[in-house]
């Protein structure tokens, strides 16, 4: 049994596939990301399927997740935001899934790994720099210099505005990316408590297992929250510029 | 905002996101400054500046993110 506590976190390649000299193995994160990514869509898929006008259970799931999206949207962006919320609403579902999904024992937390989670605020990133563009012109470019500045001090809070522009997509999947490896390291370290300690002392680590693990499910529900809220509160920079 | 209406603030938000938020602008500046001193070959230089700027807007995000409420 491995009791290295980041041992689960481990890229292993399922089918060895490589082109041209580079690396496209197929790994135990690409399995995960594609269940957690189907299990997405089929749970929409199913739950939307028979519609009635007394919801069934998956329905009512489905629909309640749509409403706090879309009033999460309406809220942050306005009335000009309608157009990304498919966007955000994947990408939520996504990181849903995905977290709910390393919470099974014996499954792979896709979410834990910054290159994932990076990939994923790259596409916010990028996305609200291209709408800002295309929006406001070069307009956008007055984000970076808050109003009142002073002449002499401009070019200094041109490049700390760039800096903190730039800052955004590292904070939104390191955070991410942080909670979840925190959590599950913090899981496997009690579990080896148990194996460790003496008889009388087993129930302890027991009992804060149990409790953690749906602190665990908690957090996992909330980060998806925060990244989708997030990436909401940026997109509204590019959409209503201010 | 004044300091003494901005503490309660800080406490409502998580600890967890004060800290991701001042590692965050120190790392962007940190690597810009490491490229740009390869590419360069002025070592330490921009790696100091960079970080230093780094913090500061760092500073700046977590500012804005705990003023806003």
């Amino acid at each position: 049994m491995a009791s290295n506590p980041l041992s689960q976190f481990e890229i292993k390649k399922l089918v060895d596939i490589e082109i041209a000299g580079l690396d496209f193995s197929f790994t135990n994160s690409n399995l995960f990301m594609l269940i957690g990514g189907s299990f997405a869509l089929l749970l929409m898929y199913l739950a939307i399927r028979k519609e009635k006008m007394v919801p069934s259970r998956g329905q009512v799931l489905a629909e309640s997740l749509f409403g706090v999206i879309d009033s999460m949207v309406a809220q942050n962006i306005g009335p000009g935001g309608k157009k990304y919320f498919p966007m955000i609403f994947s990408l939520f579902l996504f990181i849903l899934s995905c977290n709910l999904l390393g919470m099974i024992p014996y499954s792979f937390t896709v979410t834990s790994h910054i290159s994932v989670t990076l990939a994923l605020a790259m596409v916010v990133f990028l996305l609200m720099t291209i709408v800002g563009f295309i929006n406001h012109g070069f307009n956008f470019l007055s984000l970076f210099l808050p109003k009142g500045t002073p002449l002499w001090l401009a070019p200094l809070m041109i490049v700390i505005e760039l800096f903190a522009y730039l800052a955004r997509p590292v904070s939104l999947s390191l955070r991410l990316a942080a909670n979840m490896i925190a959590g599950h390291v913090l899981l496997k370290a009690l579990v080896s408590f148990v194996v460790i300690m003496s008889i009388f002392l087993k129930p302890f680590p027991i009992v804060l297992i149990v409790v953690l693990i749906g602190f665990e499910i908690f957090v996992a529900i909330l980060q998806a929250y925060i990244f989708a809220i997030l990436s909401c509160v940026y997109l509204n920079d590019a959409v209503n510029l201010h | 905002v004044k300091l003494k209406n901005l503490k309660p603030k800080i406490k409502k938000a998580k600890p967890f996101h004060i800290a991701i938020d001042l590692l965050s602008g120190i790392m962007v500046g940190f690597f810009l400054g490491m490229y740009l001193d390869k590419a360069l070959g002025t070592q330490p230089l921009f790696i100091l500046i960079f970080s230093i700027i780094g913090v500061i807007a760092s500073m700046k995000n977590l500012y804005r993110e705990v003023s806003d409420g």
